[in-house]
Parts: structure tokens; sequence; C-alpha cells
């Protein structure tokens, strides 16, 4: 299986594929480097497990490693609640779309609008066409897919990986910097 | 008044006093007129005529592309790429493209249902003659063709006059297609009108199926409760000869049992169907059974009950053919369009070709139904007690030799919409645990893109189905065969408590079975919302898979609940072209409730509808381009449909924005004044994720500008309801659509009076609303 071929087979987007993550640290830097990132986490967020660890662990690490609010997407927001974690707003995946799709938007309201968007806990086929609207009508914002398998239309994704690579590549990301 | 021409031309007429030659006479066909309501302002709209219309829904729904292809390859200057909005060889754009594609995908869907209709029609016509009366509900229905009122202009009364109609249909579909083609029209919000107009002519197309069939072959005539049929795998008696019969197409079925009755063979051969030929089979006789969905095709083919497969036309699998021969089922195709490559053999008689069948031939293809019905039961009661080896599934062992050949590759996962674990399954299955393979069948679509993927060519759809051999042949429900239309009594009955809103709403579940987590969730959201009191309508694969699960006392949700048009019913209209009554049913409550003028006058009713009437359509497993038509058709009378998570494909939403205020704004008839009415109905087309995020947004898009406060009162109980059950907070949107205190459901008051006061909450106006300047009363100065 190749590294950045997509994991449903028939999903062959056109000349503009995804860029591959090859480690953890790019992923870190490339969200380090926004200005205002958010987190849309999908539905699948509070039924993924890996390797015992509640997939949802990560969405909150990710938040507070990066300071980034979360877009719960579906009732994943439920999930958030249960956890007590703050931060968190309930769009639809398809309302996140069309709010990210425009340049001036935050989910917070503030000042600068969102410049990164780290995506995970979908099913495979909502997030690619979702990636789809972005790519093509948000010239401003940076995909980026955090999910086990390559998304061909996120500006950047993690490549095909097993449960064992996933774990690991979540763990470095939301890893704090010493120091 | 209509006509259609008929020319005759004589060459030479030869009389006592005169010889004429070249005499060419001209014939309009008229119809009597019948109807004395004048005609609106728009009879046989064109592709144009109601862009406004389509303009002011389009404003505030605005579509949301997904691209599914960034390239264009429809010519030969392409393939063009698109890639964020670059133009291609044609000057198009991506927005443009991508509302191109859902107008093709909803011409081929109107076109498909058309052809459907004209098929169906001439042969009525030749069996009944054109002066054969329309009989939809006898006396307790007056409008017997809401759409074809409203649109084309005319009251029909016998098929004959269902010939206009369809000519009128495939005029516009031909305009419509024609738009597609390179060079032609370059906007994408024209694009979208058009796709409107294709729905809505397609519900046209389907009220005329459905009429005359329910007229000619006697189906129910609008009876709240018609009688049961059997539907599952486990109510086919396997021990009789059987014939399957799949497709939308029902004439073929109904000869096969006229057949049977003329023959003294009813009883002795089991007639079964997938699909809506097999709702249409069970509206005409107690015979026929339903076997399930069409994600049920495979496995009952591989299975080997069938002895005959009669297939006729629409979502039937392509390699039937294949399939059938591997377990030496012989296939009859009925529908030119649809021929499965076999010899037409409709000249030859009955009797050798049902002993070419009974020898070992593959198939045959005959174009008359009549001797389909002859053809199919004689070489299933010949070849029966020969294939009595091949009705079985394989055994545990060769599941369990196959399985270990697994290389575990995962093509099978990556090739599976719904993305289930088959190599996982198949690592149990090797060491003889087949409950994991059973499990997928659950989840399993039937499409057996895992068996094409496998390198090793393991049939993984038959060992799912085989591990699965129990469950299937305990599979036995009933359900209640479709009524066709509502009656003019019922829309009496519940108009009012509609568009005030007292009946929280109508959720019509319809459509197919590309379901993300199985059909049990269609079930599922069937029962809740007729447990609170919605009018539950269903038709097509969503009516059967509501049908396939029991409660405790082991009863479907159609044996719990009535078949009548009224708060709490659960009401099976039938196939696909019956989804015109749902549509039907909107429009007669503008019509025969609030006695709004129905004569082709399309904007008003659809206003009306927009404003007033609380209906939502959920298409759960959507995914044919006829999806698509029958959606658009409900867009245009602005009715909002949700679709599942496979729905994304579709690669459009129409989505509202409701922070911004503008776009909510309603006239109030009464004044003229533009009234904030909130976002009601939110959304025009969406597609959801899960089940837990459909459920409340069911209950909130049925709300409308018109609910009086009890109604809004009610409807926001459900919503809030709802939201906190699966959302578990309350809905952060709650004072968008609270506009007097008295819209607050009185058991949640204090805890939303607090919210409302966090959000500066003020009071608004509850209007008489309308987006039509035409219909304001009163100009205020």
């Amino acid at each position: 299986m190749a590294l950045a071929e997509s994991w449903q087979k028939a999903e062959v987007p056109g000349p503009l594929k995804a860029m591959l993550i090859p480690n953890p640290e790019v992923a870190a830097s490339l969200i380090s480097r926004s200005r205002n990132p958010v987190i849309v986490s999908g539905s699948e967020t509070p039924k993924l497990e890996i390797n015992g660890k509640r997939l949802i662990k990560y969405v909150e690490m990710l938040s507070e490693r990066f300071s980034a609010p979360i877009v719960a997407t579906s009732n994943t927001v439920r999930a958030f609640d249960e956890d007590r974690w703050r931060n968190v707003y309930s769009l639809s995946l398809a309302e996140a779309t069309a709010k990210l799709s425009n340049p001036d938007w935050s989910v917070e309201g503030k000042n600068p609008p969102h410049d990164t968007a780290l995506f995970i806990g979908f099913k495979y086929y909502t997030l690619w066409l979702a990636l789809s609207n972005l790519k093509h009508y948000a010239e401003h914002l940076k995909t980026v897919s955090l999910e086990k398998y390559y998304q061909p239309h996120a500006a950047w994704s993690l490549p095909n990986l097993t449960d064992e690579r996933w774990m690991e590549n979540l763990e470095k990301i939301t890893q704090k910097k010493e120091g | 008044m209509v006509s259609k021409h008929v020319k005759v031309k004589v060459d030479e007429l030869k009389a006592g006093s005169a010889v004429l030659k070249n005499l060419e006479i001209s014939l309009g066909r008229i119809l009597e007129e019948y109807w004395e309501e004048p005609v609106g302002p728009t009879p046989q709209p064109e592709m144009t005529d109601l862009r406004e219309w389509d303009k002011k829904l389009l404003e505030k729904y605005r579509p949301l592309y997904m691209p599914f292809c960034d390239v264009c390859c429809l010519c030969t200057m392409g393939k063009c790429d698109l890639t964020k909005n670059k133009r291609g060889a044609c000057g198009l754009d991506m927005s443009a493209q991508q509302s191109r594609i859902v107008l093709l995908a909803c011409c081929i869907g109107a076109a498909t249902h058309t052809a459907h209709a004209r098929h169906l029609l001439e042969h009525l016509l030749d069996r009944y003659g054109r002066r054969h009366v329309l009989d939809v509900g006898g006396v307790n229905i007056e409008v017997e063709a809401p759409i074809t009122r409203l649109v084309y202009g005319i009251r029909p009364r016998t098929l004959g006059d269902l010939e206009d109609v369809l000519d009128y249909v495939e005029k516009e579909i031909t305009a419509l297609i024609s738009a597609t083609h390179t060079g032609q029209e370059g906007n994408n919000m024209d694009f979208e009108s058009k796709v409107f107009h294709a729905g809505m002519i397609d519900h046209l197309a389907m009220e005329v199926a459905d009429i005359a069939q329910i007229s000619a072959f006697n189906f129910p005539k609008a009876d709240p409760e018609p009688r049961f049929a059997e539907l599952g795998f486990g109510s086919v008696d396997a021990s009789k000869p059987v014939i399957l019969v799949i497709g939308h197409n029902v004439p073929p079925a109904i000869e096969i049992t006229r057949y049977l009755k003329e023959n003294g063979l009813e009883g002795k051969v089991e007639l079964c169907g997938l699909c809506c030929t097999a709702h249409d089979a069970s509206r005409h006789t107690h015979n026929a059974k339903i076997v399930g969905p069409l994600s049920w095709q495979l496995r009952f083919i591989r299975s080997g009950v069938p002895d005959v497969i009669v297939v006729d036309e629409q979502c039937i699998r392509a390699d039937t053919l294949i399939e059938a021969g591997k377990v030496k089922t012989p296939v009859i195709a009925t529908n030119g369009k649809n021929c499965q490559g076999l010899p037409d053999r409709t000249m030859d008689d009955p009797e050798e070709v049902a002993r070419t069948l009974i020898e070992g031939g593959v198939g045959a293809l005959i174009l008359d139904p009549v001797k389909v019905g002859e053809v199919a039961v004689k070489t299933a009661l010949g070849l029966a007690p020969r294939r009595e080896r091949f009705k079985v599934m394989p055994d545990v062992e060769e599941v369990v030799r196959e399985a270990k050949k697994c290389r575990q590759c995962n093509e099978c996962m990556r090739a599976c919409p719904n993305n289930l674990n088959i190599p996982k399954a198949m690592v149990e299955a090797a060491a003889g645990k087949l409950e994991g393979l059973a499990g997928l069948l659950d989840y399993c679509i039937g499409c057996a893109r895992c068996d094409s993927a496998c390198p090793e060519r393991i049939s993984i759809h038959t060992y799912m189905a085989k591990a699965s051999e129990k469950a299937l042949k305990e599979e036995r429900f009933k359900i209640r065969v479709g009524r066709g239309a509502i009656q003019d009594v019922e829309i009496r009955n519940v108009g009012s408590p509609i568009v005030l809103g007292e009946i929280p709403g109508v959720v019509a579940f319809v459509g197919c079975s590309n379901y993300a987590e199985g059909g049990r969730e269609v079930a599922e959201m069937a029962e809740e919302f007729a447990k609170r009191k919605y009018i539950v309508v269903a038709s097509g694969c969503a009516a059967m898979s509501m049908a396939m699960t029991r409660d405790e006392e082991g009863k479907t949700i159609y044996e719990r609940y009535p078949g009548d048009f009224d708060a709490g019913g659960v009401v099976n209209v039938g196939s696909c072209v019956s989804n015109a009554h749902i549509a039907g049913a909107a429009i007669k409550i503008a019509s025969i409730f609030a006695k709004r003028k129905l004569r082709a006058n399309y904007e008003e009713i659809a206003d009306y509808i927009h404003n007033r009437v609380g209906a939502v359509g959920v298409a759960w497993g959507a995914m044919s381009q006829k999806a698509a038509a029958i959606a658009s058709g409900f867009w245009r009378l602005g009715i909002p449909v949700i679709v599942g998570p496979h729905g994304f494909k579709y690669r459009r939403m129409l989505l509202g924005d409701k922070d911004l205020k503008g776009h909510w704004e309603v006239y109030d008839a009464r004044t003229g004044k533009k009234v904030y009415a909130g976002p009601t109905p939110e959304h025009l087309f969406y597609a959801a994720e899960s089940k837990e995020e459909v459920l409340p947004l069911i209950a909130k898009l049925c709300m409308r500008p018109n609910d009086t406060t009890k109604g809004r009162a009610i409807k926001l109980t459900h919503y809030i309801d709802l939201y906190k059950r699966t959302y578990g907070r309350i809905p952060e949107d709650i004072h968008l659509f609270v506009r007097t205190e008295a819209d607050i459901p009185i058991t949640m008051k204090d805890e939303i009076k607090s919210f409302l006061e966090e959000k500066g909450w003020v009071e608004t106006e509850i209007p008489d609303p309308t987006l039509l300047p035409r219909l304001i009363r009163r100009r205020v100065e």
C-alpha cells in the first residue's frame, strides 16, 4: 500500500493531491506556524480507540498543545462535555465546511480568522468531500488531515498508517515542547 | 384545453363528383374540459418560467459544492483541470461544473421515471384503452392528480389524458439535458434552477406512472388500512418453484400472477420480488412476497432459491446474468432498457422458450409481459426439481477453507463503501468462527466490491450470507402494502393542525438502501417520530427497511401504528413512483385545506408549502440519480431533504446560514412589511454524518414561519428534547426559533427563559408569511 494513495482506492481526486506529512515533527511545525488553528473533530471520534486509548483524548491534547478551539461535528460535543472539556463548539460538518470557506470566520468570533484546520475522527468519504470543498473554495485555509488514512483533498495529510504508527504520530504531535 | 396534432394524408381520393389529390388534413386531439378553475399563471412551465421562484430559494439556501472529481472529461477538449475554480477549455468553472453534474444526475433520474411511465402507460393503453377512467381513491379523492393539475394545468380523467402530460415532460427533459452540452449554460445558479425544474418534471412523471397503474391494476386506492404483505428472506417458501422479479416496472409480475390464476396454479408457485417491483406486485396480489430492498439482491440470488429471475428496469445489478448463471437460474429480461445481452425471444412460442430455459438456457429477452407470465411460470415449474442441489448456501467447511486463502491485503476493506473490517473477520473465519462475518452483513449494502477486489477471488459476500444463514431464514416481517394517494378527507382533517404546527410535522422516509450503518437506523428514526405523533410516510426501499425490525412482541412498525395520514400514523405509499403522493399530499394541503388555487399556480402553492407545511424528507440511503431527482422536486416546493452520510457524494448541499438575519425575512401578507421569521426551515438539502445528528435536525426542519405559538411550542419541545437526548445539552440556537414568550414550551419555561436572557433575546412578530410580493393583501405606507 503506497503511503500517499487514497485509502478507498477509487477515490482518485485529480491533479492536486495532499502533501504527505512525512513525520509528526512536520505536522507539529505546520500547526505551530499557523496564527489561529482550529480542530474539526468528527462523528467517529467518540467511537474510536487506538490500542485501548480513546481518540478523543488525542483531540483534547491537540487542543491543549496548540491552544486551538475544537469544532465538534454531529453530536460529538456530548463526548467532550462528558470529559468536561471546554473550548468546544458544536457545528455540523456541513456547516463547519461552509463556515471555514469564509476567509473572515473564526468559531470564537475573534481575529485573526482561522488559517489552519485540523481534521480527525471522520468517516473516510464524508471527510474527503468536505476537504474537497475547502481545497477548491478556501484558498486562505491550510487543511491538515490527522486521520489514520491518507486524505487526498487535504493540503497536508498523514499517510496510510497502522494503528501503532497512527498512535505514535498522534503522541508525538501532541507532545508538549520541553522548556 | 390540450391538443395533440394528428395528420391524415390522402394521395388520391375519387368520388362521383370530384377527384382530390394530395389531400392533407391536420387534426388536433381535443381534450374535453371538465375543470372550471381558471388557468393559473404557469401552465406547462418551461425551464425559465419559474426561475424567479427558484432564485428566491437559492438566495436563502446557497449551494455548497464538494467536487467528487476535480476534472471534467465530458468533451474532447478535455480533460480539464478545474482545481481551485480554474476554468476549463469551454469556459466553465468548478461551481458550474458541479451544478451541471447535479443537473445531469437529475435529468437521468427524471428520464428514468418518465421512460418507465411511458412504457407502462403504453402497455395499459393497449390493454385497457385510452378511455379507461383514472381512479386512485373512488369517492375519497377528488383531486386525483395534484401535481398534474398544478404543473401541467389539466384535470386528467382517463389514461389517454396522461399521454399529453408525458409529451410535455419529455420535451422538458430534452431541453434540460441540452443545457448541459458544452457551450450552453455557464452559470451555476441557472444550472441549479434547472435542477429544480428537472425535479418538478420528475414528480410529474412519477404521478403519471402511479395513478395509471393504481387505476388499471386495481392497487389499493388510498386505503389507510390495506392488507399486509410478508417481507424478508425467510418469508419465501423455497420448497416451491420460486420466481423472483426485480426492478420497477410491474406488468411482467402482474402477468405472472394472472397466468398462475388462470391455470389454477396459485399457491403452487412462489412469486417474490426485490425493490419496487416487489412493492407493486404486493399492491396487486396477496400472493406476492417482498424479499427486501435492493441491497438484498445478491445475497438472495446467490442463495440459489429463485428458480427463475425476471428483471424489468432500474436498480437491477448489471451482473445479474453472471450471478444467476452461477446457481443455474435463468434470467428473463423484459424491458428494452435492460436487455442483458440476451436473445430476443418475444416472437417465439412460449412453450419452446420455456423448454430452452429448462434445458440450460441462460436466459431470454421477452418484451411481451403476457408471454413473460407464461414462460416464467412454465420454466419455474419445469426447472425447480432439477435445481434442488443449487438451492443451498455453501457449507461451513468451504467458508473456512476459502478464508484460509486470505492474504490480509486489505483490498476488500479498501473497496468497501463502509470500510468494513473484512480482513479481521476472515482471520476469525479461518479459525472456524463465523460470527465476525455474520456481524458484517448487518452493515453491508450488498455491492460486492469486496469480491471484485479480492486477488484470491474469495466469494466474501456469499460467505457473509452463509454466516448469517440462520438469521436470514428467520427474516419474516409484515409490511402494510403501498396505499397510493392520501384521501382528501384525511387532508381536510390534518390540514389545520399541520399548518398551525399542532401536528409537529410530516416526515417522509424515502429512497434507496445505501446505508452507512445498516437499515435499522431508518426503522429507529421512523419509530421515534411515529411515537411523537408526527405523520410518518414511507416509500421504496426505505419503507422495506422500516419493516425489518421487530419489537419484543415480534411486531413491526406497520403492525404497531395505524396506516392513516394522521398524527402517529405510519403510511407506506408504495414504490418509487408513489413518492408523487407525498408531494401530492403537501400540494393538497394548500389546495384542499387552504383553498389556494391549484391550476397551473406553482409559485403560490410552493410558497404556501414552504412557509406553512412542516414536512421533511429523509433519504437515509439515497444512492441513485432517481433519488436526486425526487429530492430536487421537493426542493422546488420548498421542502427540505436530509440524506445520510453517503449522501455527501451527491457533491452539493443547499444550506441556509442562520447567522445571516436578512436571509430569513418574509413578507407579512397582511401588511407587506418584511419580518424576520427565523431560519425556518434552516436548510433545503443537507447530508448528515449520523443518526444522532439527524433526529433533532428533523424536528428542527419541521418548523415554519407560520407556526402558531402552540404549534411552535410543540415543535420546540420535540427539537429540544431530541437535541438534549443526543447532544446532552440544550441547543444553542433556540433563541432564533422563539418569537414570543408563548412559543416557549411550558415544561421547559424556566430553563429556556434564562437561556434567552443570556442571548439578549427580543420578541418578534409572527407573520402571515410569503416570499411573493403579489400575495400581499394591503401594503403599509
